[in-house]
């Protein structure tokens, strides 16, 4: 239903290639795709070199390897990662690498769209550095592109997203997750969630387990009372901008 | 060939060092040789715990440097036991005296000569913890039922996660039956709910930690000890897997007292 969204792209920048890759992609497909896209242009890209941009991915030792591996088969040189996550930076420096903390966003607006209907791309929601093809800026929140996190967010991680973001898991005290849309946790949400970073206060909060201490959506944030704590427990609640100020309430449809 | 096992925590104090002393006490009570490596360059205790401080000649770092012939060289053999060794940290060092790609090799050399290696990790997520977690097939993540403890645990699974040392298992330490049932400390329950990691034995409170951990002489040999009951469960659960999950731990009645002092076999005893 997605294949044709590209897991990478790559674009030619002063110092060499930039390669963004999507950040919703499982780590071995957009390898795989740079490794076809790198190998099939006859050696074209054979002794140039590549930057890449892997956004807030973690990347694992076996995946630094394997990218590696790919770069080498290709005869491709690694001019530097940009990430934001602190854990990708610090392995790519101890295996040598150039790593700056950023994140162009080049492929990030293009992520796994929830769609009503079909048609047109989903449009971008943030501004980033370099768009990669012009899609106008109509936000609405139906039409956002959505990130499906399948895991257990714990402390010290962050999502950012400039679309929604939905986590099939628990957000853990100490873990963050920033979206330009809605949040949705399919879990308990002990950690911190921001809906609507870019201001937007139609977003909302949603978690099977609110127990998060503090909510924000666009400028307001929501301070968590002990009081509640058992309602928020037991039933799923949402967090949304009421006259000017956060309430949470049980969620209904 | 043995392996790996590093006891870490995130947050100071909460017993990694006494956890590493008791399990490579019980793994050697066990039967199995048993290396300790203390990972925490330029503040050693593991050394202390054991007792075995007067007979350190050569260290950690002095073998990562090849200042001595062969690891064996800064070995140093446990008063009690045939099989369990310490090699010992430096003490006048810095953490980045070894790299994490030296402590890789330095544990594959290490596994081919023993059935269990257990490193203690230095406290925090930097460069000690690093090197601590480089060359281990396996982790243990100790934890205090207490929110801070909880917090920094959570952040050192989600570092071993993606340092790929998969399926960390979790030992809570000092935990208080009654202050959990009245609800002033956070339960068992509580503590699975966050972390979501196999729980691996509950430690109880246990005065007799300290004054064992002052004599030099783990409480894992102390059959009338609670926590040594507990840490005997733990060391059968490391060797044998299937062994069934863990209880709550043993009450502190006069009469469970008297009954594990006449208790003959040992925790670990169903193992095999």
């Amino acid at each position: 239903m997605q294949g044709a969204v590209d897991p990478i792209q790559l674009r030619g920048a002063r110092h060499g290639i930039l390669v963004s890759v999507r950040e919703d992609v499982d780590f071995a497909i957009a390898v795989e795709a740079l490794r076809v896209r790198l190998a099939q242009e006859n050696g074209f890209y054979a002794g140039s070199g590549v930057s890449l941009d892997l956004g807030w991915r973690e990347l694992g030792e076996s995946e630094m390897e394997r990218l590696e591996a790919v770069l080498a088969e290709c005869g491709v040189g690694l001019l530097g990662i940009i990430s934001t996550s602190l854990t990708t930076r610090a392995r790519a420096e101890a295996r040598g690498h150039k790593a700056i903390i950023g994140r162009l966003g080049l492929s990030q607006h293009q992520g796994r769209a929830i769609r009503r209907e079909g048609g047109a791309r989903p449009p971008l929601s943030s501004v980033p550095a370099v768009p990669a093809d012009p899609v106008p800026l109509a936000p609405g929140p139906d039409k956002d592109p959505t990130l499906m996190v399948r895991r257990t967010l714990r402390s010290g991680q962050t999502v950012r997203y400039t679309g929604n973001v939905v986590i099939m898991g628990d957000v853990n005290p100490g873990a963050t997750v920033e979206a330009e849309g809605d949040v949705v946790v399919l879990g308990s949400l002990r950690g911190q969630a921001h809906a609507g970073t870019s201001g937007r206060e139609g977003s909302v909060v949603v978690a099977l387990a609110m127990l998060a201490t503090q909510l924000r959506i666009g400028e307001l944030i929501w301070v968590g009372e002990a009081e509640n704590r058992k309602k928020r427990e037991a039933t799923p609640m949402r967090a949304s901008v009421i006259q000017g100020q956060i309430r949470v309430e049980p969620f209904s449809a | 060939m043995g392996k790996v096992v590093v006891i870490t925590s995130g947050k100071g104090g909460v017993g990694k060092t006494t956890c590493t002393a008791n399990l490579g006490a019980g793994l050697a009570l066990d039967g199995h040789s048993v290396l300790l490596v203390d990972g925490d360059i330029g503040l050693r205790n593991l050394d202390l715990i054991m007792g075995l401080e007067n007979r350190i000649v050569f260290d950690l770092v002095d073998v990562v440097e090849k200042k001595c012939r062969t690891f064996r060289q800064a070995l140093i053999k446990d008063k009690r036991f045939e099989n369990l060794h310490l090699l010992p940290a430096a003490q006048s060092r810095d953490k980045d005296a070894v790299s994490p790609e030296q402590m890789q090799a330095l544990c594959a050399e290490l596994k081919e000569a023993f059935d269990f290696v257990l490193i203690d990790s230095p406290a925090g997520i930097e460069h000690g913890f690093r090197n601590a977690v480089a060359g281990a097939d396996e982790a243990i993540v100790v934890t205090n039922p207490e929110v801070s403890a909880i917090r920094d645990a959570d952040r050192i699974v989600g570092l071993l996660e993606a340092q790929e040392k998969s399926n960390p298992r979790l030992v809570i330490n000092r935990y208080k039956q009654d202050m959990a049932r009245r609800g002033q400390m956070l339960s068992i329950q509580d503590v699975k709910e966050i972390l979501g990691i196999e729980l691996l034995g509950i430690v109880p409170e246990d005065e007799g930690i300290v004054s064992a951990s002052n004599k030099g002489q783990p409480a894992v040999m102390d059959r009338a000890s609670r926590a040594g009951e507990a840490y005997r469960q733990i060391v059968a659960r490391l060797v044998d897997p299937t062994c069934p999950p863990v209880g709550m731990p043993a009450s502190d009645s006069w009469m469970d007292r008297l009954r594990r002092v006449f208790t003959v076999s040992v925790g670990s005893s169903g193992a095999h």
